[in-house]
């Protein structure tokens, strides 16, 4: 007994300065975690980029779900990534670092596109998520469990409603994102794919051939959009009034052909969302006049001082209405 | 059983249908076929219902059987998928409930006509989300096997505004990729709808 109340002082002592030490430790360290978000981010694109891996992923959009299989791997020349749909027709999409390859065997089309020439979209697009506070707020959530990994929980939430936020699981080990969630800017999932399987292996090989059934029946097709493709340092449009943090990423055009038209490509981006914006003369085909929308894709089309202006891209509707309207003849 | 008796050239018939092999006057009549004779109908539920069923999916007539069928194995297997909550509120709000799938519907079986396939389906069942528990077995309507082709672009009715936003998708999507934050999922957009050239 004696023993006992002898203690108590000091127990609370103890108590009280462990109190202290964690409510001063508490601070600083949840501001650290949320600059740590930005490492973690970091972590993530090389990860996703400098890796070799396969896995089995489910995406869930609107009502509408899909399951599909993508392969990376990273060899001596390059990057490729193979992306196959498990539901369905079995559609893919090859990408290496000369080309994009879309195979369709419902449509039996092959088409195959040449990647931009000299023009590294992954350098356009180096996120440097550090600088974007301004317009998102960054946060660790926590910890949690996908794909039988432990996961490490960040967000990307948008300080207004001209873009995504992001609800990333990443794990613990490779840093490759397990589960992304898009939300609106109330929180909500737009989107949600989430891994169930998901195998880091340096020696993965995705060299097999497509499982093309009767090659010959299918229609081969060069993307002439992209073949001609070149940056333009001048432009007869500019952009006015664009919502906060979105900029011009990189103007394209596509001369006029004996069959298409000319296009100015638009891209259009606030670091992290983008959209593209396409304007053509006004022809006998006709464009996309008010917004549609495709899982989390919107787009805005309208007519514009005899174009046809139409924006696309992952964002919501309020931006491409926005961009769309937004742009404007230059003066010179 | 029943189809010891169909000829062998009707099953031929039938599975080249399915590959979309005929020419249109030739499946035009065995399609009449499947309308008039019900072994040919059953041999031909039977021939979808096999496992790649999906896979060959270019022609796609769907009799009373196909979504009986679909409606037995739902309610042996239920499943129940979560439906985003903005999803249900844009459902529920001024929208009319899932009004854009019998426009985009629509859309699909004039794009697919327009590749020559052919799309026949009974009408696309509300499985309302806010309906109590176990929904899909107790649902009267028949069920439709979900389109796989055709886009799904809201409000949109024009299959040539169609695949020009498609195109602009699949081009935007080669400078949309920030560095892995949506990761695949730019080319998953074509994976999983439609792309045609």
């Amino acid at each position: 007994m004696h023993r006992s109340s002898a203690m108590t002082p000091n127990l609370k002592n103890m108590r009280f300065i462990v109190l202290l030490a964690s409510a001063v430790l508490l601070l600083p360290q949840q501001l650290l975690a949320d600059e740590d978000v930005h490492h973690m981010l970091k972590k993530m694109v090389q990860a996703v980029h400098g890796l070799s891996y396969e896995g089995t992923f489910v995406y869930l959009h609107g009502n509408q779900l899909e399951s599909m299989w993508v392969v990376h791997t990273l060899k001596e020349d390059g990057e490729r990534e193979r992306l196959i749909s498990l539901n369905g027709a079995a559609r893919e999409v090859v990408r290496d670092n000369a080309s994009v390859t879309c195979i369709a065997p419902d449509a039996r089309s092959v088409s195959v596109g040449k990647r931009i020439l000299g023009r590294s979209f992954r350098a356009v697009f180096s996120i440097d998520t550090s600088q974007l506070g301004a317009i998102y707020d960054f946060k660790v959530l926590g910890h949690d469990r996908v794909a039988g990994r432990p996961t490490k929980v960040v967000a990307i939430l948008p300080k207004d409603q001209y873009r995504y936020g992001y609800r990333i699981y990443l794990d613990h080990e490779h840093s490759l994102p397990l589960k992304t969630d898009m939300l609106d800017s109330s929180g909500e999932a737009i989107s949600q794919v989430m891994f169930t399987h998901m195998n880091v292996d340096p020696h993965i090989d995705d060299r097999a051939e497509s499982t093309l059934e009767g090659k010959e029946l299918y229609r081969w097709g060069q993307r002439n959009s992209t073949q001609t493709r070149r940056p333009v340092e001048k432009s007869n449009w500019v952009f006015k009034n664009l919502p906060s943090g979105y900029s011009l990423s990189i103007h394209t055009q596509r001369p006029s052909g004996k069959e298409s038209r000319g296009v100015d490509h638009f891209v259009l981006s606030d670091g992290l969302a983008s959209l593209s914006v396409y304007i053509e003369q006004q022809g006998e085909q006709s464009g996309l006049n008010g917004s549609s929308q495709m899982g989390a894709v919107n787009a805005y089309g309208s007519l514009f001082q005899g174009h046809q202006v139409t924006a696309v891209g992952e964002v919501p509707v309020a931006t491409v209405k926005r961009v769309a309207t937004a742009l404007q003849r230059s003066d010179k | 059983m029943s189809d010891i008796r169909m000829s062998d050239k009707q099953r031929e018939q039938i599975s080249a249908l399915l590959d979309d092999e005929l020419s249109s006057d030739q499946a035009a009549e065995t399609l009449a076929g499947l309308r008039e004779d019900e072994q040919l109908r059953s041999a031909w539920d039977r021939y979808h219902l096999i496992g790649d069923v999906m896979r060959g999916e270019r022609v796609h007539v769907t009799t009373a059987n196909v979504a009986d069928k679909v409606r037995q194995r739902l309610e042996s297997e239920p499943s129940i998928i979560a439906v985003p909550k903005s999803e249900q509120a844009a459902e529920t709000g001024q929208r009319a409930p899932v009004r854009w799938l019998r426009p985009a519907a629509g859309a699909a079986l004039a794009a697919s006509v327009a590749v020559g396939a052919v799309m026949v389906s009974p009408h696309l069942t509300q499985i309302s989300p806010e309906s109590e528990g176990i929904t899909v077995a107790t649902a009267p309507a028949p069920i439709s096997l979900p389109q796989h082709s055709g886009t799904r672009w809201k409000n949109l009715s024009q299959p040539e505004v169609e695949s020009k936003l498609n195109r602009y998708l699949v081009d935007h999507s080669e400078y949309a990729s920030p560095g892995g934050m949506t990761g695949v999922l730019p080319y998953a957009s074509f994976v999983s709808y439609d792309a045609k050239p």
